[in-house]
């Protein structure tokens, strides 16, 4: 994908760069707001890298005019202030996603690609699919090699954001936010233990597992290895 | 230091009083200056008209001439320092009397010494005479009666006036000035307190004052306050000393970590486990810090900005839900006892009160022993909703249950167990917020946390 990073602190903005770049994405990278967004207007980006604190134009006006100017390219805002009001505020400005400093790379590199995910399901896609296994949005059922598996409701909250990140890795905190609105890091195994139970449906009655945790990293639904 | 006395309630206090008094006192005596003259002008009037009945009567039964005879004796009597006598005929010229040179008028007059001419008697006179005319068959008579009496009974009043008005000053300025040095007193106390205080001497409380029982409030109000100051110093003293030991343990080891890692050459599996583990120990240190990071945000109070009412009963059941199964994968039981049929809706923030009893469930999970039994539990009282979270486990000793909301503060025998010992300060802070107030208690066996909710938008006041 094509990153635009928009970061004045230089360690920060060559850590993500190497990393993304690493990874085989395409970098850019501007220090100050104004020439960021000039940039962001003039160019296509799959997923801009916007810090809160910037020179020039700060990171909640640069967000607010671009969506101003039409542009709905997914932003990830990236800040050292930990509060919680930050985030609400990234969001309402425009922002599709937050991170706080200091980060682990795989945590902003999973948020990356579920923002990134592109083209979008094509139409009003009600059938979620990962090899045998099929969920219907509609009638909120879940079917593995033909047979009907009883999901609690939460479980199933689970199970979808994984199938629609399918392929890709979610980490604990994006599933603590996006499946239980939770807005902090519990000290027990939540997110192990419902996997868990998850697995235990979709996975332990089959021949293949689909559930696959990437030690470190998170969480992901594919039908490879 | 002048301006500075009159400068001072107290003084101006006294000042005003001693202003007020004064004025009533004056006012006082000029009703009964004014009552008592006019009683003793209507009595001197009486008196004139008696005379003149009196000698009237000599006129009409005993004929002019014997009256001219009888005022003439009159203004000759000693009764004549009191009374001013003049018979005229009827052109006006002088028969008889003590006085002369008043012409004819009608009704009272007073008249003054200018008015007359004193025939008999003394030339000077400070009285006033009440005079009143009458005429008779063949002239005219005039009798006055002074107003000395009414002079004495003015002098008499004046005199107490001014001696009233002198005693009132004295008295208001000596308890004025007793006043104004006793509350110097005080407040010097105070300032003096106040100043040692600013200077860093936070154990300084101002004396118990006697007399002024209001600066005696002020003062004991000063103390509280003071007492709170330093308690609550001294608290964030103790906390950044407790943040610089939790975190001088995890840079220790992590420092130790890096340390082998540069010196031992190890495989490259070896590294990348020392990297992890460095990263693990950050991990911990970051999250003491983000615990206390939104700690302070949310004993800021802004948050409220964001309240909503929230169905605290939904709050629960959604948090049993995620940990019915974590408790059950820890040998537990997580039981809920929801006994509100409607919702119970309070003012707050969903996504805070969710970590609260989160932070309250994962508190029982993990300093409980295997088979805890956890109960989270609503109920209704008249203006309020009781949310409790109880377990079996060991509890929380009386004496620590206070401690136990402190920041970085661990009970001894949870030290064991990894954790910031910000979790219980958090969930305090997190109540105080909403106003909901929190009990520990025992549970017999085991701890129960109680949270008082007010109802509805009972908080809305905040």
């Amino acid at each position: 994908m094509r990153v635009l990073i928009i970061e004045d602190d230089v360690d920060t903005a060559s850590y993500i760069s190497k990393g993304l770049t690493e990874e085989g994405h395409s970098v850019d990278h501007f220090a100050d707001g104004r020439d960021g967004l000039l940039q962001a207007t003039a160019e296509d980006y799959d997923v801009i890298i916007v810090d809160r604190m910037l020179p020039g134009v700060d990171g909640l006006n640069l967000v607010r005019t671009l969506r101003g100017v039409g542009k709905q390219i997914p932003v990830l805002f990236l800040t050292s202030l930990g509060g919680v009001d930050d985030r609400v505020n990234g969001l309402e400005a425009g922002g599709d996603d937050y991170v706080t400093k200091p980060f682990a790379f795989s945590e902003l590199l999973a948020r990356l690609h579920a923002l990134a995910r592109r083209p979008p399901l094509k139409g009003e896609e009600t059938v979620l699919r990962v090899a045998d296994l099929e969920m219907d949005l509609v009638r909120r059922t879940v079917r593995r090699a033909g047979q009907t598996i009883d999901l609690q409701p939460r479980e199933f909250r689970l199970l979808e954001f994984l199938m629609r990140n399918q392929g890709r890795i979610v980490t604990r905190t994006m599933l603590l936010e996006r499946v239980w609105d939770f807005h902090f890091d519990p000290k027990t195994s939540v997110v192990e233990t419902h996997i868990s139970r998850l697995r235990a449906k979709i996975d332990r009655p089959f021949a293949k597992d689909l559930i696959h945790t990437t030690r470190g990293a998170g969480y992901s639904i594919h039908n490879g290895g | 230091m002048v301006a500075d006395v009159f400068s001072r309630t107290a003084v101006r206090l006294a000042l005003g009083f001693a202003v007020l008094i004064a004025a009533t006192v004056i006012a006082v005596f000029a009703i009964i200056y004014w009552q008592l003259s006019s009683e003793l002008e209507q009595r001197v009037r009486l008196r004139v008209l008696e005379n003149l009945d009196a000698l009237s009567a000599i006129d009409s039964h005993e004929g002019f001439s014997e009256l001219a005879e009888v005022v003439s004796a009159e203004a000759n009597s000693p009764r004549a320092i009191e009374n001013i006598f003049l018979l005229v005929d009827k052109d006006g010229q002088f028969i008889a009397g003590n006085v002369e040179g008043i012409p004819e008028f009608q009704g009272w007059r007073a008249l003054k010494v200018t008015d007359y001419k004193r025939l008999i008697g003394p030339k000077e006179d400070r009285d006033r005479y009440f005079a009143f005319w009458r005429r008779l068959s063949k002239g005219m008579l005039l009798v006055g009666g002074n107003d000395r009496d009414m002079r004495h009974v003015s002098d008499t009043l004046l005199g107490g006036l001014i001696w009233g008005l002198a005693a009132t000053a004295l008295l208001s300025i000596a308890i004025g000035g007793t006043l104004a040095y006793r509350a110097q007193n005080q407040i010097d106390a105070i300032s003096t307190t106040l100043a040692a205080v600013a200077e860093g001497k936070l154990d300084r409380r101002v004396p118990p004052l006697k007399g002024n029982a209001d600066l005696n409030q002020i003062g004991s109000q000063i103390n509280a306050t003071l007492d709170q100051l330093q308690r609550s110093i001294e608290r964030s003293n103790q906390i950044s000393t407790d943040i610089a030991h939790d975190l001088k343990r995890p840079l220790g080891r992590l420092q130790q970590r890096l340390d082998t890692a540069m010196r031992s050459a190890g495989t490259e599996a070896q590294l990348q486990a020392a990297i992890e583990a460095s990263l693990g120990e950050i991990g911990v240190i970051v999250e003491t810090f983000d615990a206390l990071l939104r700690i302070a945000e949310i004993e800021a109070g802004a948050r409220r900005l964001r309240f909503t009412m929230v169905d605290l009963q939904q709050v629960l059941i959604d948090v049993a839900e995620v940990y019915q199964a974590v408790a059950d994968d820890a040998g537990d039981t997580l039981i809920s006892q929801l006994a509100v049929t409607e919702g119970a809706m309070v003012f707050g923030d969903r996504e805070l009160l969710v970590q609260l009893f989160a932070n309250l469930i994962e508190n029982a999970i993990r300093h409980c022993p295997k088979g805890t039994r956890i109960v989270l539990a609503l109920h209704e009282e008249r203006t309020s909703v009781v949310a409790e979270v109880r377990d079996t486990g060991p509890g929380i000793p009386l004496e620590e249950r206070d401690k136990v909301f402190h920041r970085l503060y661990r009970l001894d025998k949870s030290r064991s167990t990894p954790g910031s010992g910000l979790g219980l300060s958090l969930v305090a802070a997190i109540a105080e917020l909403h106003n909901a107030r929190i009990q520990l208690d025992d549970d017999s066996p085991g701890l129960r946390v109680s949270l008082r909710f007010q109802c509805g938008s009972g908080l809305t006041k905040l």
